[in-house]
């Protein structure tokens, strides 16, 4: 507590991140085991939050790259109907035939299989809410999105 | 086969695409990769690292940027 107070009140912060105890800092200590030192640390997941939020910064950056290029919204938007139709597809499957393609690709996550709940491609069955994106974008673009847009929807919807 | 290994593969996947396609220049590529990897999360690792496919695209992006000058 009194370091974190020394911290505040002496520290210079380098970089601030998501989570009150996710920063990386730089300090002068005036109390405990480095006394009268000058101290460079990273407290619990500084360096996870931060790569995080870098990785983060540079997608968002690399997509605003992309789309100042003609088309390539379309493309973007193409790309989300059908991963979100994939994903639709794969949760009707489950319904059907109770086979668990994520868990046969991924092995992971057998913690969902019995709760009769589908999760498509994703890890848990509420991520299948990212449908309403791909129900979004088909209604948006219909037709310049693909040719079976109305399929594409249904898809999404029963889903 | 051993979930572990399928574990490493999806990891060796999500990594080796984005970095393949930044070098071959295939941005629009990646760009669909991004867009299907944001609701397919099947390349989302959870093996050494816990980052979306999307988040090592930004990694190999800020990378690539940050090597190329």
């Amino acid at each position: 507590m009194a370091q974190d107070y020394a911290c505040k009140s002496l520290g210079l912060f380098l970089f601030l991140s998501d989570n009150s105890s996710g920063y990386i800092r730089l300090y002068y200590s005036l109390v405990g085991p480095n006394y009268g030192q000058t101290v460079f640390d990273a407290p619990g997941k500084s360096i996870v939050y931060s790569v995080r939020l870098i990785s983060d910064f540079s997608l968002a950056l690399f997509v605003a790259d992309q789309l100042r290029i003609p088309d390539s919204l379309k493309y973007l938007l193409r790309a989300m109907a059908w991963g979100a139709s994939a994903t639709a597809i794969a949760g009707i499957f489950y319904l059907v035939s109770k086979f668990d393609i994520y868990h046969f690709i991924t092995g992971l996550g057998e913690q969902v299989l019995n709760n009769d709940r589908t999760r498509g491609l994703s890890i848990e069955p509420r991520a299948m809410g990212l449908g309403a994106y791909g129900v979004m974008v088909l209604l948006l673009g219909r037709r310049s999105i693909s040719k079976y847009w109305i399929l594409l929807l249904f898809i999404n919807l029963f889903d | 086969m051993d979930d572990n290994l399928k574990q490493i593969a999806i990891l060796f996947t999500a990594f080796a695409v984005p970095i393949l396609l930044l070098l071959f220049k295939q941005q629009r590529i990646l760009l669909a990769w991004v867009g299907v990897t944001l609701l397919v999360h099947i390349f989302d690792t959870s093996i050494y690292t816990n980052l979306a496919a999307g988040r090592l695209v930004g990694l190999a992006f800020f990378c690539q940027v940050r090597f190329s000058r």
